[in-house]
């Protein structure tokens, strides 16, 4: 009767009960205090030093009870001869007498903390054990021993369902992929950074994180609506403590990074032996450089690229926090310095980084205030290349008989003649004349307040800008490196964005508990924009000594700029019921109006629905005794993406094509791209079905899943035809993509004693990737990948190899390749047409892993600490360019392998390197499986040993630490590394290195070694 | 609860500014409103001939395919996309193969979007929609004309697609795409005028638009019609064309532009456009250095890239005859550059100022500014505003004196062949050729005259070498870049872009 009445009038009648209650708790403590002479007890839970939030503090055989705040302060009215209990999910339940003490601090060992830990989800947070959704956590320390500059490379392998592969550069984001490639457009995805959406999460350090949750399915993220498609990473920072003490902590490391791999090319003898025979059987005369009859023979240059180019590259950080607060406001400031020195000869790539953080809150009354302050400057010299090929790929093929450094050529780099007959670049010339510079400010600004209704309501407006400075330069300086690449004037090209990020929110929460039906519902509405602007200007002309300013090039003055802004408009609502712990559901609606898409279809509805069940809290099931927790849930929903240009149905007319006549420039006017007005949102459907399960007292936890992500209308700017004549292709919605998979999670904690602690936790992804339409469905074949509908995205795609050809009779009896000679590649006749052609292509492995793993060690024996972790991925085909290039049996004339020494000759016939050749007529370095190679591998990404002393003085902490990061790596591949990343890069005019040609190594950046020392305090 | 409902209020009243999302581009004009006026149909119709300007056409690539598939010149340097023109064995998904396609076609794009334009507008003025769609026409019929000689097997595309589902066209035969040349040209004839004002030469003219309708019977076979363009143009009043006094007048920087032989040229020009190497692969951009790359490409190493160089056999087939003052035949020094007495290189000498490995190389002279400029690095700056020459009056008269050869009127091609020979200072030809003598003849002549104009690889095919094994014998001979040559590679192969996009079988022979 009385929850009915509550339930109907709750609002009205919510004063009138409070005042009942309160009243007859003031009455019951007055009465035992006469009775009993009870104390206040006060004190602190703590775990592993940190204050412990919502720990049930209960007086042993009394209904008095409260919970630790946010600290893990509790104040508690008890007998002195009494005992207070302490409980806490996730922890062995500890007694402890009073002994008429006023003051008991307790440290709780926790066994497993997750299933109690606020998680943050879209605008609010929620108990893990209350979750539906897929989401995983990653702690702080998880995030800080692996030592990097960002975040981005720091989850690789802590998360089930996320992958993470490096370019390996530092300053660069790493690709990161939640679910496998959800779609053909950018696949990041959404950075939420305390409620802030961050889009360059270079400059979120992990020394500033308190956890970072990754939301994977629509339960979770679908309140993020049409950001949300490729997964949602929110981000949480380290605040203050209300604990009356300024905390100080230092972080500092120094270390040295290395590029070790090399790959066994030839030296000037084994070169100028491979040119000659190759010159000889193409009937050309052999090149000057390679010819000792010629006086330019090159005989006194033996140059080995690899060990000149790569260098040790020494780095350091520094960081420090200040932190405290009262129970009225709370503050963390840090600051951090981040230098990581180039490992190429030259200039790149090196990158500098000085950020600073403010994080402030303050409470007065019903209102909460917060505020953030970020600024991060970065400093970075890139290492580019040019050329068609990566950096990495330059130095390996270039030429033994170069030398590195000519002083009689301007700008001082020796560089490739004539006599060599071949193009080449020198990049470690390049990589010192190429003055490029790329600085980056960046600001993020955030203010939150949040007002108590009342018991039941509270509304959160959220407001938040970032602003970052780009100023890009690039500074060409009079050089001659060889005949090809010279610059007879100097110039300056400077390059500046800005871009910034306007978001305003605001929330209305209620939550209320009838009886055992809880609900926690939200209703928001969010206004977002993006303003981007670009300016460029240049000059030329410029004379020693170089002032390397705008001002000072005389002549050819030039500029150009432009702008972009994109704006949306959202709503958005959600509910979470729980019934008695039993029963979770949660369901979300967002409506998203974006500015990208034309008027009529600019709305984009995106709901969610999702249900768990905690069978444990089942009073008709009994569990065995082994299993302390096992929840079910499962999740269906549907989330957007709006990833293309802006404008893009909007025609212009471009001004800037005229023509000359008598003389004189008369300007022209044209549309050059076709638009497309009926694009609207590309979604994605996203099925999860899950279980958590904790045995073993919480010390183990098993977490799997299986999802199943269905994207439709993806935005696409589908090739078209030449014969348009239009500049690109609309986009639109023309393609489909089928992701589903496993993922198993295992952690272990060892329950906590003096000496030796233990945990493990490892992870288990499986991707399927399917295509499910493609523009009009004609397969998008590239050098050496395939994307058809029914099959993977970027397939490994090429001929086979069958054996080389032993003479000419064999050459015409075999299926037509127009200009086989013996010794050349014969390749499969796979359809039996007689001919060799593009009707032989097969599909010659998957670029996408059948499985990505990881797995760490966290240890701790007395002061000893000890951390290990390993990524590995399984079952994926890599297309390797370097070996296209280093295998072409002197092919363009470029260094080679040595094992292309042994090439085909009339006299040597046992063998598979092809005979020599410089035109290669008969493409034996086409894409074949030649070049095709198993991707799997392990590595071992992380190994930490540590100290901590025992307590100096006021020091609480005193840590000594050594890292070695990429320590091993178990693989087949032949590469320089199996961790490859898309580097963008123009093969014969052709740019690749975009979402179709996955899988294919351009020459990655490697990833470094790094041995480094590391001290840690705190105050 | 009416707080709350006012704060939901407040909440949602935020997007009741919609508005807020009608973002418009402000980076470029609206083409809405677009056509009002003459001046509009104006730069409308430069931006067709802008496309002239593109990598593909005259910048680079149909310039390099022209004359490296030719036995008059090889690619002499190591990129592969060069290499690979002259010997007949390209890759469908390289550039050197697609953009000539694309940018022949951007030039279609713009021009249809000009005649649809122009099409039932009120606002601009009749003679100025004259004029416009004369010039559209042209070009757009010289779009087509490069396209069909290059890859034969093309797509006709009169029309800016509306939809999507109109972005993929089915090929046409070459016979319509002939047609639709010879309709384009025909209009142009008609709406051109004769001359422009000092200030606007280089647009396309009457006698332009008969000339190359001319050249189109001609390669069609249509000879009496070929003859009667060719004949409207040659001496006859209001036109003016005829050969420069001096060969080399054609070829020289500061006094080649719109000289009266010239029928149409591709205006080059460094004083204007901007300071980036003009190879746009995208949206036409004001920064673009207005300019070829041709000479530069050309042009020895140390000087320019060294990519393309001219066979030797050249030099004996202008040493074949002296001048009627028993000299050289001049055109030799304005063409070839090789190793002779006295000869100089940008100002060095050939010994020094060429690598001992070229020493016993030839090279085109011809569109570079050998007799202007000086030193190493000559040509590398890229600054050329020499003319390109799609054709000149002399062609005319070469073209005329083939036509009446084939029509049998053997002896009234004497004439035409002698005033260009004449110019050369060579004795007037011997007369009683055969009909199959003078297609030799006249072979010769169009290789001293053209050599290194991109003219000869479209002779070749014109007259079915290739097809000949004695005569294909004679261009392996010449030019061992022959040896590779199979049947049907006279076409380039589908660019890889139109077998993924629209399907098409590939040429036969790739």
């Amino acid at each position: 009767m009385k929850h009915y009445f509550k339930n109907q009038f709750f609002s009205r009648h919510r004063n009138k009960d409070h005042f009942k209650r309160r009243t007859f708790i003031i009455f019951f403590l007055l009465l035992g205090n006469a009775l009993f002479a009870q104390t206040d007890i006060r004190g602190k839970v703590t775990s592993a030093t940190t204050g412990l939030e919502g720990v049930t503090v209960r007086v042993k055989g009394e209904k008095t009870a409260t919970q630790t705040d946010i600290d893990g302060n509790y104040l508690i009215r008890a007998l002195g001869d009494g005992t207070l209990i302490f409980s806490y999910v996730g922890s062995v339940t500890q007694e402890i007498p009073i002994y008429n003490r006023s003051n008991i601090d307790v440290e709780l060992q926790l066994v497993n903390q997750q299933l109690n830990d606020i998680v943050v989800v879209g605008y609010g947070t929620q108990r893990k054990k209350d979750l539906t959704g897929s989401i995983a956590v990653i702690d702080a320390k998880s995030l800080e021993n692996r030592n990097q500059p960002s975040v981005g490379q720091a989850l690789q392998g802590l998360a089930p369902g996320v992958r993470v592969s490096g370019p390996n550069m530092p300053g660069q984001n790493p690709r990161i992929e939640i679910r496998g490639v959800g779609t053909i457009n950018n696949n990041s995805p959404l950075f939420v950074v305390d409620g802030m959406y961050v889009d360059d999460i270079t400059n979120i350090t992990p020394d500033d994180v308190e956890t970072m949750q990754v939301l994977k399915d629509a339960s979770a993220s679908a309140i993020y609506g049409s950001r949300a498609a490729n997964g949602v990473i929110v981000i949480t920072t380290k605040k203050g403590r209300a604990n009356n003490k300024l905390n100080i902590n230092f972080d500092g490391f120094q270390g040295v990074s290395n590029i070790h791999q090399r790959l066994d090319v030839m030296d000037r003898e084994q070169y100028q032996a491979l040119m000659r025979a190759a010159a000889i059987n193409d009937g050309k005369p052999i090149d000057a450089a390679n010819d000792p009859n010629s006086s330019d023979f090159v005989s006194d240059i033996d140059t080995h690229w690899q060990d000149e180019a790569w260098q040790p590259g020494p780095f350091s950080k520094y960081s420090i926090a200040l932190s405290g607060g009262s129970a009225v406001s709370k503050f963390r400031i840090s600051g951090d310095y981040n230098h990581r020195k180039s490992t190429f000869t030259g200039q790149g790539p090196d990158f500098q980084r000085y950020h600073f953080t403010i994080n402030t809150d303050q409470s007065y009354k019903k209102l909460k205030f917060s505020q953030t302050l970020l600024f991060s400057k970065t400093d970075g010299f890139p290492l580019t290349s040019t050329h068609a090929y990566s950096a990495v790929i330059n130095v390996l093929k270039s030429l033994p008989t170069l030398g590195i450094y000519d002083p009689n050529s301007p700008g001082g780099y020796a560089g490739t003649e004539s006599k060599h007959g071949v193009i080449d670049l020198n990049m470690i010339g390049w990589n010192n004349l190429i003055k490029r510079e790329n600085k980056s400010t960046y600001v993020l600004g955030g203010f939150n307040a949040s007002y108590e209704i009342n018991k039941y309501l509270s509304l959160r407006g959220t407001t938040s800008y970032n602003y970052t400075a780009q100023n890009n330069r690039i500074f060409t300086p009079v050089y001659r490196i060889g005949y090809f690449f010279t610059n007879t004037e100097a110039k300056l090209d400077e390059f500046r964005n800005e871009f910034s990020q306007f978001t305003a929110n605001g929330v209305l929460n209620f939550k209320r508990d009838f009886g055992k039906h809880n609900i926690d519902a939200i209703v928001g509405a969010e206004y977002y924009k993006e303003d981007f602007d670009f300016l460029y200007a240049g000059a030329r002309g410029y004379s020693q000594p170089y002032a390397m300013v705008l001002d000072a090039g005389p002549s050819g003055k030039a500029n150009a700029g432009s702008k972009q802004a994109m704006a949306y408009m959202s709503e958005f609502a959600r509910v979470n019921y729980n019934y008695a712990d039993r029963y979770l559901l949660t369901a979300s609606l967002r409506r998203d109006a974006n500015s990208r898409f034309a008027k009529q279809n600019r709305v984009g509805y995106f709901p969610s629905v999702a249900a768990a069940w905690n069978v444990n809290n089942e009073s008709f099931i009994k569990l065995p005794e082994v299993i302390s927790a096992l929840k079910i849930r499962s999740s269906y929903g549907e989330l957007g993406n709006s990833s293309m240009g802006n404008y893009l149905y909007q025609p212009v007319l471009n001004v800037q094509g005229g023509y000359v006549f008598g003389g004189n420039y008369q300007q022209g006017a044209t549309v050059t791209r076709l638009v497309n007005q009926d694009v609207i949102w590309e979604s994605t459907k996203s099925f999860n079905i899950g279980m958590d399960l904790s045995m073993l007292n919480n010390t183990v936890i098993l977490t799997g899943e299986y999802y199943r992500n269905t994207t439709n209308n993806i935005l696409f700017a589908v090739d078209i035809p030449l014969s348009n004549g239009a500049v690109g292709a609309p986009t639109v919605n023309s393609a489909g993509m089928r992701n589903s998979g496993i993922e198993i999670g295992l952690t272990y904690q060892k329950p906590r004693t003096d000496k030796l602690n233990f945990s493990f936790s490892g992870n288990i992804s499986t991707v399927t990737n399917v295509v499910t339409q493609l523009g009009n469905n004609v397969p998008i074949i590239l050098n050496s990948n395939i994307t058809e509908v029914g099959h993977p995205i970027a397939q490994i795609y090429g001929w086979q190899v069958d054996r080389l050809f032993q003479s000419a009779d064999d050459v015409s009896k075999s299926a037509y390749q127009p200009y086989a000679q013996a010794g050349d590649i014969k390749f499969k006749d796979l359809n039996n047409d007689n001919i060799i052609d593009d009707k032989d292509k097969v599909v010659l492995g998957n670029s996408i892993p059948k499985f990505t793993y990881g797995f760490g060690l966290n240890m701790d024996y007395m002061n000893f600490d000890l951390y290990a972790q390993f990524y590995g991925v399984y079952g994926n085909s890599i297309f390797n360019v370097e070996r296209q290039i280093l295998e072409r049996s002197g092919r363009e004339r470029e260094n080679q392998l040595t094992s292309q020494g042994n090439f085909w000759t009339p006299t040597n016939t046992n063998t598979d390197v092809p005979r020599a050749s410089i035109a290669d007529l008969n493409q034996n370095s086409r894409a074949s499986d030649r070049y095709v190679e198993k991707g799997s591998y392990l590595r071992m990404t992380d190994l930490q040993l540590g100290y901590r002393f025992k307590q100096i003085k006021k020091l609480s902490n005193l840590r000594l630490y050594g890292a070695i990061q990429n320590v091993f790596t178990l693989t087949k591949y032949k590469g320089m590394d199996p961790e490859i990343s898309a580097i963008p890069r123009t093969i014969d005019g052709v740019s690749t290195g975009n979402i179709f040609e996955r899988g294919v190594d351009n020459g990655s950046f490697p990833s470094p070694r790094t041995f480094m020392v590391g001290l840690q305090l705190s105050f | 609860m009416k707080k709350i409902l006012v704060l939901v209020i407040v909440l949602f009243s935020l997007q009741s500014c919609s508005k807020k999302l009608d973002l418009v581009n402000p980076n470029a004009p609206n083409p809405g409103e677009f056509f009002k006026t003459d001046a509009d149909a104006r730069s409308a119709v430069n931006s067709v001939y802008n496309s002239l300007y593109y990598d593909g056409q005259y910048h680079r690539w149909l310039i390099l395919g022209e004359n490296f598939r030719s036995d008059e010149m090889y690619a002499s340097g190591p990129w592969d996309q060069m290499t690979t023109i002259g010997s007949f064995t390209q890759a469908t998904i390289w550039e050197n193969v697609g953009d000539p396609y694309w940018h022949a076609y951007m030039g279609i794009y713009r021009a249809n979007q000009v005649i649809e334009g122009l099409t039932d507008n009120t606002e601009v003025s009749e003679s100025a929609k004259d004029q416009a769609l004369g010039q559209i026409y042209f070009l757009r019929g010289l779009y087509y004309f490069n396209l069909l000689k290059i890859y034969r097997n093309i797509p006709l595309i009169t029309a800016v697609p509306k939809s999507t589902a109109q972005y993929t066209q089915p090929l046409a035969t070459p016979e319509a795409i002939w047609q639709q040349i010879e309709s384009d040209w025909k209009k142009a004839a008609d709406l051109l005028p004769v001359n422009w004002p000092s200030g606007e030469a280089g647009r396309a003219t009457k006698g332009a638009a008969i000339a190359f309708l001319g050249k189109a019977y001609l390669w069609e076979k249509k000879y009496s019609e070929a003859k009667a363009q060719f004949e409207q143009i040659i001496d006859k009043s209001p036109y003016t064309y005829d050969l420069m006094p001096n060969y080399g007048d054609n070829f020289n920087e500061t006094a080649a532009a719109n000289n009266k032989e010239s029928i149409f040229e591709i205006q080059w020009n460094t004083k204007v456009g901007g300071a980036q190497p003009g190879a746009q692969n995208g949206d036409p951009n004001a920064a673009a250095l207005l300019s070829s790359e041709w000479a530069m490409i050309i042009s020895p190493v140390g000087f320019g890239y060294g990519d393309g160089k001219a066979r030797p056999w050249l030099v004996d087939e202008f040493l074949k005859e002296k001048t009627v003052t028993n000299e050289e035949d001049p055109r030799l020094n304005l063409t070839l550059l090789y190793k002779r007495p006295g000869e100089k290189v940008y100002g060095l000498d050939w010994a020094t100022g060429i690598t001992t490995a070229d020493q016993n190389s030839v090279y085109i002279k011809k569109y570079t500014l050998w007799r202007t400029k000086s030193g190493y690095n000559a040509a590398l700056d890229a600054k050329n505003a020499m003319p390109y020459y799609v054709m000149r009056f002399a062609d005319v008269l070469l073209m005329y004196a083939e036509t009446l050869n084939e029509l049998g009127e053997t002896t009234a091609a004497y004439a035409p062949i002698n005033r260009v020979r004449g110019r050369a200072h060579l004795a007037d030809l011997t007369t009683g050729l055969t009909q199959k003598a003078m297609r030799e003849q006249i072979a010769h002549e169009r290789v001293t005259e053209f050599c290194g104009e991109g003219v000869r690889f479209d002779d070749l095919r014109r007259w079915g070498w290739l097809g000949d094994p004695i005569k294909l014998a004679q261009l392996k001979q010449h030019d061992p870049e022959f040896k590779t040559y199979l049947p049907g590679r006279e076409y380039y192969p589908q660019p890889q872009n139109l077998l993924n996009t629209a399907g098409y079988p590939q040429n036969t022979g790739w």
